[in-house]
């Protein structure tokens, strides 16, 4: 195990020497775009990024421009979940999905190139990490290979991403992580089950869940605050997050359970306060298939978007009334980001990238067919 | 990770040759298109593969724990005799069969009440089943074995690994033993494959019936909180292709090409029903089944028409992996790691992602089953 990751790792930093000198090759944009959007890309005016797969069955990160046009493609080697960004350097970092073995960090203005980097060889990336307020650290949601614990992993971003250390997640299967406005709380979404990478993808002891939402101190690594589900509906895998306004961290799960017997999937909780579910008739959790892909908050803060990609449905839920106020129809629609200021940008499975507008505006829509946006739109 | 993208590669130069290839001779042989399987609706997919393929398959288990309950209790009645054993050996195979040929199908009745988990609670990488069966048998709790007692127990102990522990150990023979510890022993055999009897018959149950789960994706609607419309309960039902095709990799060919490509000091990754001699007769009954479901499906009707050569790659493909799914004990056996074990294990995962592709990029979207990256494979 340990020599098969050393050499995966062999293999990803051959892998981005290629890409630094080869730089010049694989920079320009793929589904483009003219010399101006090019121009326009090196001076950094991507606003969103999304791991993808390509027509050809190959993987990438996409950076994309205000109206949603392909700016630049990074190549990858493997599937990608998510991406995060400092936004005072224009750094950022995509990592591998569970179980995942690389992440690579990239200069958004596409300046730099970009730099591999693994987890150990008994840890796996859940496909997430943030950078520090300070820009100077990401911390990465990790998985213990032989303990089962979850684990947040604490790379250097200055120097050159070497593993500086660790705290624990303070549960099983840490999935997004989001620092909070304080810039020293995390909150961190325990999903409640690991995986194995010598066994992919294949989830480990669901019956055992006991998923939470742990607030611990980036400075210490001290656990704030944690809190659980009732056990009742411990099946609900708590799994991506976004803090509203007021500091209220809304999460969407994913029913590890029947689908008749799905809670709300849609909840909150702050350091003070535990997790609260919507209030929602019986069937919400059912109609929204189980599942909720990716969460994301409205500029203003007051807007929550959920994205249920197996129901096809977006809903926008207002964090002060805690109602679902919105909803939007978008087959495989995942990935949500904030778009202008109390509206959202909607990525889907199928090549879509649509801008809702605030109001009773039409959306606005850029197709791609054949590349697959996948899981999350980040706004950089 | 590395080798998938490879093997992706080399399937689309595949795919060109044999679209090439197939393109100089289809001009001669257009009587192929006359043959052509009759397009199933998605309601009428539905309604296959509940009728043909998973209700036989859920009485199929029921009937299979019904005998494994009998035979295990009949091993404690008769003191552990070779013949009774023999038998409770041959009954545990055929449940392992039944249950490969079924654990794909997730929804339904299966996924409630964690009945999935407890007739199998796989991957096991820490050796929960064993360390959570060896405190119940020294604990000797006499209510653990009475009609229920167990249920309410880890998912662990419920199922096929903890009697596959108790019916394969070489050091005690099942039933053999005359003392407390060796009666509570095969008591506890007893009582785990009288819990799968029951499971099996929970999730029987859950299916049949006027208000059962066959009734439920039989009859969707707007009145149906589960399926509003037949696209959304073939889509349910074409899922579980994918799901099975992911396990038969992620479960078996993925730890076994760790295993034995890892350099030095490999980790041992378990494969399921090792210790009974099981892994090849799961997986192969795990692979015949989802041949039968993709017939079913009838999804070989939906090929594009601009890429007819898929008509002939896809049976080739399952004949393949059917071929070399019956190699794998032997080769594991006899020859761990060699070259020709690595091959079929390589073409196993090569021949599954080229199935996979095909039904979920092409065959899918073609029959109206719209699938995307997200709602099939989302994290």
């Amino acid at each position: 195990m340990r020599s098969m990751a050393i050499d995966r790792r062999q293999f990803l930093i051959g892998a981005t020497v290629l890409l630094g000198t080869a730089r010049g090759a694989l920079w320009p944009a793929h589904g483009a775009s003219t010399p101006a959007r090019d121009a326009a890309a090196f001076a950094g005016s991507a606003t969103y990024a999304s791991a993808a797969r390509r027509a050809d069955g190959s993987y990438a990160v996409l950076l994309l421009g205000e109206d949603g046009s392909i700016l630049r493609e990074i190549p990858l080697s493997a599937r990608a979940h998510d991406v995060t960004v400092d936004p005072a350097t224009g750094r950022a970092v995509v990592f591998a999905r569970r179980p995942g073995a690389f992440a690579l960090a990239f200069d958004v203005a596409g300046a730099r190139p970009p730099e591999l980097f693994a987890p150990p060889p008994d840890r796996h990336f859940y496909g997430h990490g943030v950078f520090a307020r300070d820009g100077r650290l990401v911390y990465a949601t990790e998985h213990d290979v032989d303990t089962g614990d979850g684990v947040i992993g604490v790379y250097d971003a200055n120097g050159g991403w070497r593993r500086v250390g660790e705290f624990p997640s303070y549960g099983i299967g840490p999935h997004e992580l989001i620092l909070l406005a304080d810039g020293r709380t995390l909150a961190i979404a325990n999903g409640g089950f690991g995986s194995d990478p010598a066994t992919g993808r294949e989830s480990i002891d669901i019956a055992g869940m006991e998923p939470n939402l742990a607030f611990v101190d980036v400075a210490t690594g001290a656990l704030a605050a944690r809190h659980g589900l009732p056990a009742e509906i411990n099946l609900l895998s708590l799994r991506h997050l976004a803090a509203d306004a007021r500091g209220q961290v809304w999460f969407g799960g994913q029913w590890q359970g029947g689908l008749e017997d799905a809670p709300a999937l849609i909840g909150c909780a702050s350091l003070e306060k535990p997790i609260a579910l919507l209030d929602q008739e019986a069937s919400a959790g059912m109609a929204l298939r189980g599942y909720i892909g990716s969460v994301a908050v409205s500029a203003g803060g007051r807007l929550i978007a959920a994205s249920a990609p197996r129901a096809g449905r977006i809903v926008y839920v207002d964090t002060s009334t805690r109602n679902v106020v919105h909803e939007v129809a978008l087959a495989d629609g995942c990935g949500v980001a904030a778009h202008g200021a109390a509206a959202f940008a909607i990525s889907s499975g199928h090549g879509d990238v649509r801008f809702e507008a605030a109001g009773d505006a039409a959306p606005r829509e850029q197709r791609f067919p054949g590349t697959e946006f996948d899981n999350h739109l980040r706004r950089l | 990770m590395i080798p998938d993208r490879l093997s992706q590669s080399i399937l689309s130069a595949v795919v060109g040759a044999v679209a090439l290839g197939l393109a100089l001779g289809l001009a001669l042989a257009p009587a192929a298109a006359q043959g052509a399987p009759v397009r199933k609706s998605h309601a009428e997919m539905v309604r296959d593969v509940i009728d043909t393929f998973i209700m036989p398959r859920v009485e199929a288990l029921s009937a299979r724990t019904a005998e494994l309950e009998a035979a295990v209790a009949k091993v404690c009645s008769e003191g552990g005799s070779e013949a009774a054993r023999k038998a409770a050996v041959s009954a545990f195979g055929d449940t392992v069969r039944a249950w490969g040929g079924l654990d794909f199908v997730r929804f339904g009745p299966v996924s409630r009440q964690n009945r999935l988990e407890r007739m199998l609670f796989w991957p096991d990488p820490r050796g929960f089943a064993s360390r959570q069966l060896n405190g119940l048998l020294a604990a000797r709790k006499p209510e653990l074995l009475q009609p229920g007692g167990l249920a309410r127990q880890s998912v662990a102990v419920q199922g096929l690994p903890a009697l596959e522990i108790l019916l394969f150990s070489d050091k005690i023979p099942l039933g053999t033993g005359t003392d407390e510890a060796a009666r509570y022993r095969c008591a506890m055999a007893a009582a785990i494959a009288a819990n799968m009897r029951a499971i099996a018959g929970e999730i029987l149950s859950g299916w049949t019936g006027d208000d059962g789960y066959r009734m439920k994706m039989l009859a969707p609607g707007s009145d149906n909180p589960l399926y509003r419309d037949s696209t959304e309960t073939v889509r349910e039902v074409a899922k579980a292709m994918a799901m099975g095709i992911e396990l038969s990799r992620d479960r078996f060919i993925l730890p076994e090409l760790t295993a034995v490509t890892a350099a030095a000091a490999p980790r041992r990754v378990r494969l399921a029903f090792e210790s009974a001699g099981l892994t090849g007769a799961y997986v192969e009954a795990s692979l015949h089944a989802l041949e039968e479901l993709f017939g079913t499906l009838g999804l070989a009707a939906y090929v594009p028409a601009d890429k007819p050569w898929m008509t002939a790659f896809l049976p080739n493909a399952w004949k393949s992996v059917l071929a070399d799914v019956a190699k794998l004990d032997t080769l594991r056996a006899r020859e761990r790691g060699s070259d020709a074990h690595l091959h079929v294990l390589r073409k196993m995962r090569f021949e599954l992602s080229g199935i996979r592709q095909i039904i979920f990029k092409e065959l899918a979207p073609n029959a109206g089953i719209e699938m995307g990256i997200n709602a099939l494979d989302g994290d």
